[in-house]
């Protein structure tokens, strides 16, 4: 089956009609994802990360149905450039709600497909769970405060007693066996 | 794991990615391929996603700043608050995952570092926690019960709480739960 590329989804949006639905379900499905990682390396939050997610897609089809993306064939870089924009101003706004959409003068909650499943499945969270019973006690430590309490290196190491450089090693050994027993997961599957 | 691409950007440069440790220009470098690389966007999916999983796992045991975190995000929980030597029978809320026993009364005060064993009122050790969170102060121990727990646990538990002070390990305190409602 053909999988048209970004810019041919684009233009269907632009042009409306029949096809426009789909192409948009299509372009927030391939993106969604992409912006809600953006968010989640600048805002340090799984909600907030989301937020900005659906922020960044309705930006994307409020200036795709009114003609507002000039270059088409390059919408992977726009969209870098809309989560530039959306992070910059949630993060000056220190607000991340909805009234900082407000201030972006977007439309309201326009319809946007619902986030697509984490690369695990629905079962993801109870394999996490599972998973990070797994890790030693000082690894345990230093993912919670690193991806819960979104705490820098330096702050670990100082709360932990060791060099930052170890907490980058015992950080770097632990998430990738924690991806190594998620993938072990998605095999048995 | 997805297909190699030319990129070649390596599972640490995900992990200081996400965890703020690359400097501006390597950061912005990964944003890029984010967005621009198929592969690369595939790879930084599923480290995303374990990464962002963990902040939406409860843990097991909880600090105080854990469970108000949990509370102030709307979390349906019940709590049972209970004193060494208990014994009580405890409930999940109504559609909700989450059961907090707040394991109170424990002399944690001079405490180095606190160990919890979970076993069988018949003495079977199910699972330990070493090192867990603790309050000194009010010689609190939190503890997360969550209904899929009940897949691998037996109704009742015995919740025993070790304090070590510098290389002496004592069990200072005991409470049983009969969990009335798992799975």
């Amino acid at each position: 089956m053909e999988h048209p590329g970004n810019a041919e989804l684009a233009r269907r949006v632009q042009t409306g009609g029949a096809n426009a639905r789909a192409a948009e379900a299509e372009l927030c499905k391939r993106f969604w994802q992409r912006a809600r990682l953006y968010g989640l390396r600048h805002l340090r939050g799984v909600t907030e990360a989301e937020d900005l997610a659906q922020r960044v897609m309705e930006v994307m089809l409020t200036s795709l149905r009114t003609g507002r993306v000039d270059d088409l064939e390059r919408l992977d870089r726009y969209m870098l450039g809309v989560c530039r924009n959306v992070a910059h101003t949630l993060r000056r706004s220190g607000e991340r709600t909805a009234r900082a959409a407000e201030r972006l003068a977007l439309e309201p909650a326009l319809p946007v497909e619902q986030p697509p499943e984490p690369p695990w499945g629905a079962e993801s969270v109870e394999r996490l769970t599972f998973c990070l019973s797994g890790l030693s006690p000082r690894e345990q430590q230093v993912v919670q405060l690193s991806f819960t309490e979104w705490r820098s290196s330096s702050e670990i190491a100082q709360q932990l007693g060791v060099a930052a450089g170890n907490v980058r090693v015992i950080r770097h050994r632990a998430l990738r066996k924690l991806r190594g027993c998620m993938d072990g997961a998605g095999a048995s599957a | 794991m997805t297909a190699a691409c030319s990129h070649g950007v390596t599972a640490e440069s995900w992990i200081d990615f996400f965890a703020g440790e690359l400097d501006e220009e390597a950061g912005e470098r990964l944003e890029q391929l984010l967005f621009e690389c198929a592969h690369c966007a595939a790879e930084a999916e599923r480290w995303g996603a374990v990464i962002g999983g963990v902040e939406i796992v409860i843990p097991p045991v909880l600090s105080t700043k854990a469970l108000l975190a949990l509370q102030d995000r709307g979390e349906p929980m019940n709590e049972n608050v209970m004193q060494p030597g208990e014994r009580r029978r405890a409930r999940f809320p109504e559609g909700g995952r989450l059961l907090i026993h707040r394991l109170q009364g424990s002399e944690l005060a001079s405490a180095d570092s606190v160990n919890l064993e979970l076993s069988t009122p018949d003495g079977a050790s199910l699972v330990r926690f070493e090192d867990v969170p603790f309050d000194g102060a009010t010689g609190e121990v939190i503890v997360a019960c969550q209904r899929h727990f009940g897949e691998s646990f037996p109704a009742n538990i015995v919740f025993e709480i070790e304090r070590r002070v510098v290389d002496e390990v004592e069990v200072v305190a005991r409470y049983t739960v009969e969990h009335t409602d798992w799975v």
